[in-house]
């Protein structure tokens, strides 16, 4: 499957002039790979290290991140400092502020709203990443080198992070699950990304001085505020107009995409079921949330789209019975399915469904690595564009036809 | 063994008066069972007729005959709601007459299948295979994937049955049933301990997949699992309803039963080997269900008021079934979508019926003996 000739393809219709300049953009920058950001971006790059002759009233960062998609965060700019908000950094959480102080200039009183702020110096030059979600935005914006441990390295798909695993000094530092605060403070890296969890590691590495910043992009209502946290690793990183170009590409290719559909009158929206049963019980995903979301911008209708939840939710078998039977597609089937026969072997009840009768059934295992690791649980959270371009093409497969599948497989009979 | 002659030599009148005075139970039996075999009746028309959708009674009724083999109402009603009710009900009897035979059996009120260690044998078969089948998807695939829910369900069958080989082994060795209990226990504890380590190094959809097992549910099982279900419960209670005279005597303490011609020892094996046959298979397959085994057992005597197992055994089995499906019943909340765990609802509902009728039974002090 090759990824990088999929969002070229992905718009190719319709696309108003200044679209097609973002994308044409983008698609030089040939995404990983270039280290320089030409394409008439902001006129200045913020300091790669650290600055030296520290003067009162000089902005030390030129190109500022805006954020517009993502609600969970928030950055604001303070000439030698910037100021990053996790209003929710895990579920229940309380907000947590960071203070980032440009390397060399110094710290600001931590007054006010920032009293008990957590102070990290940026840029950042060396990273610990727990979640598989934070690995391809930190080798869009070129800052794969900074990357110098993962929670696990079981499930990581993006080829640029599994190189460094060999490399001498890289860090497994949540191998089981929780965080191994030992081998944390071993490579005392300059900053550790959550996953979105709490864990009383964090209290322990904060007090031993290593920061910790809290990654909830799961907790984003839609699947573009999820791929703006690419803009929260830009800020310890410096890359801010990286991220602003690459953001502004993802989000443009995927309002193009979801105008492609909105005129489909609700009755012949395809009605999508999502999950798969287990002990009795049905995975279905929340009416509000990020899935229930793609599909309705993919022109389709999910069958618990009433539903006020925005996550997964547990459904008796019975009662998504009563809602999916008759249902068009289904999607987001047990990623350990490669044919409908597994689905069959799991749970001969499935057959009720009329998805599954029609051959409807697909899963997003398309791109896995050697231990099941899918990579629409990694690239996909930085790339809704083309989740979207995918379900799109699901959903009515008279649209997109040149657009390749990149994550998705419908299950042969087996 | 100290403790066991003084629990021999401890006067126990009340089972001596029923089991040899049989008229009044007798007479209380003959009031009870229709009642109880009507309660069955009623609730498995419910586990039919009852659930998240909303079906007509009329379009149960056509499912049922045949008239509609096609169509969502046949697949709710038809692959749904009777393999829950059958395996209910089924279950329901099969932990309720185990738990009466090891009540008897330890003269132990406290008694039910987990203290051998049963469940936790079929605990780790199930986590070995969900949660240690592991770091691979071809291993995965291999260990679970491939054999689908049956894969579970013979996971935890042999782990129980390679726990009650080990207990049926020390049954043979040892002459004390207290030291069986405790070996039981202990067996218990070590596998617990081992089922703690596998999740501690599990990773995240195996260990909701666990404990989504743990939970509990009727609601998992397929015909094509009631097809090894049905048979091998049906043996196991075939069985229990052949071993009542043997429990009786046991009643009477395990010399008073030798003196009476009953090998103690052969007694004890089948006793063990059917209820573990029975707690095993059920909790296999439908996840380690507590409370039915210690709870039917005292209920069928309040109702009763009789310690004989002629009666006991046949009321442990409808009010067994008859418990386990209307909480299962329960656990599904008028207009939710979701259900309770089965776990929560048997013992949340339970436990306060049952602390009520044993401190209002008037001989509260002997119960279980």
């Amino acid at each position: 499957m090759s990824s990088s000739a999929s969002p070229r393809r992905v718009p190719r219709r319709k696309l108003p002039p200044r679209v097609w300049a973002v994308v044409l953009a983008v698609a030089a920058l040939g995404l990983p790979a270039v280290s320089t950001v030409s394409a008439g971006a902001a006129p200045a790059a913020n300091p790669t290290g650290c600055v030296h002759g520290y003067r009162a009233g000089v902005d030390y960062f030129p190109a500022k991140a805006t954020v517009t998609d993502a609600q969970n965060f928030t950055i604001s700019y303070h000439r030698s400092y910037k100021v990053l908000t996790v209003k929710v950094p895990f579920p229940g959480g309380a907000p947590q502020t960071y203070v980032l102080v440009q390397c060399g200039t110094p710290a600001p009183r931590l007054t006010g709203d920032l009293a008990g702020a957590e102070v990290v110096t940026v840029p950042v030059r060396s990273v610990f990443a727990e979640s598989t979600t934070e690995l391809v935005p930190i080798v869009e914006l070129g800052e794969t080198n900074a990357l110098r441990g993962v929670g696990s390295e079981q499930y990581v798909n993006a080829k640029p992070v599994r190189a460094l695993f060999n490399k001498p000094g890289f860090v497994e530092f949540a191998k089981s699950g929780d965080v191994d605060v030992e081998r944390v403070l071993g490579a005392k890296p300059d900053v550790l990304l959550t996953a979105g969890t709490d864990s009383p590691a964090y209290a322990k590495l904060r007090e031993a001085g290593v920061p910790v910043v809290a990654v909830a992009e799961y907790l984003e209502a839609t699947p573009l505020g999820q791929a703006e946290w690419l803009k929260l690793m830009a800020a310890l990183l410096n890359q801010e107009q990286r991220s602003e170009t690459i953001h502004a590409g993802v989000a443009a290719r995927y309002r193009q995409l979801a105008a492609l559909t909105p005129s489909t009158p609700t009755g012949q929206r395809p009605k999508v079921m999502t999950g798969f049963e287990d002990s009795g019980t049905f995975y279905e995903k929340g009416g509000q949330s990020i899935t229930a979301r793609l599909i309705s911008d993919a022109g389709a209708t999910s069958v618990w789209a009433d539903n006020p939840d925005s996550g997964p939710i547990m459904i008796d078998l019975e009662a998504e019975l009563g809602r999916a039977a008759r249902a068009d597609v289904w999607i987001d089937g047990s990623q350990f399915w490669n044919s409908l026969a597994d689905a069959v072997k799991d749970d001969p009840r499935y057959q009720s469904f009329r998805p599954f009768q029609l051959r409807q059934l697909w899963v997003p295992n398309r791109v896995k690595n050697a231990n099941g690791g899918l990579d629409f649980f990694e690239r996909g959270v930085a790339r809704p564009d083309l989740v979207l371009a995918d379900l799109i093409k699901v959903f009515h497969p008279d649209r997109l036809r040149d657009h390749q599948l990149v994550f998705y497989v419908r299950l042969p009979r087996g | 063994m100290l403790t066991e002659e003084r629990v021999a030599a401890h006067p126990e009148p009340a089972p001596r008066a029923s089991v040899d005075g049989q008229a009044p139970a007798r007479g209380r039996a003959a009031l009870v069972f229709p009642l109880l075999s009507l309660l069955l009746v009623v609730v498995f028309v419910l586990g039919i007729a009852v659930g998240s959708v909303p079906i007509p009674v009329v379009d149960v009724v056509k499912v049922l005959t045949g008239h509609e083999p096609h169509g969502v109402y046949h697949a709710i009603v038809f692959d749904i709601r009777l393999p829950r009710s059958i395996t209910g009900v089924l279950v329901g009897a099969a932990l309720g007459v185990a738990g009466l035979q090891l009540q008897t059996l330890f003269r132990n009120p406290l008694a039910d299948p987990f203290v051998l260690g049963v469940s936790a044998g079929a605990s780790l078969g199930v986590a070995l295979v969900v949660l240690a089948g592991a770091s691979s998807e071809a291993t995965f695939l291999a260990g679970l994937g491939g054999l689908g829910d049956v894969g579970i369900a013979g996971a935890g069958t042999l782990g129980a049955a390679a726990v009650m080989v080990a207990v049926l082994f020390a049954a043979r060795r040892v002459r004390s049933t207290i030291t069986i209990l405790v070996v039981g226990l202990m067996v218990s504890y070590l596998v617990a301990s081992l089922v703690t380590v596998l999740i501690a190094s599990a990773d995240g959809p195996r260990i909701q997949q666990f404990l989504a097992w743990e939970a509990g549910s009727f609601r998992a099982i397929t015909w094509s699992q009631l097809h090894v279900l049905v048979p091998v419960l049906f043996v196991g209670l075939l069985a229990a309803a052949a071993g009542v005279k043997q429990l009786n005597a046991l009643l009477l303490g395990e010399r008073y039963a030798a003196t009476m011609g009953v090998d103690v020892r052969r007694t004890r094996f089948v006793t063990i080997g059917t209820a573990a046959l029975l707690a095993g298979v059920a909790t296999a397959f439908c996840g380690p269900i507590g409370f039915l085994g210690i709870a039917i057992p005292h209920l069928a005597r309040a109702a009763l008021g009789s310690s004989d197992h002629r009666l006991l055994v046949p009321a442990s089995m409808l009010l067994g079934g008859t418990v386990a499906l209307a909480a299962d019943i329960i656990a599904q909340l008028p207009g939710a979508d979701f259900v309770l765990p089965l776990n929560a609802v048997t013992a949340l509902l339970g436990a306060p019926i049952v602390i009520w009728v044993v401190l209002s039974s008037r001989n509260a002090g002997t119960l279980g003996a």
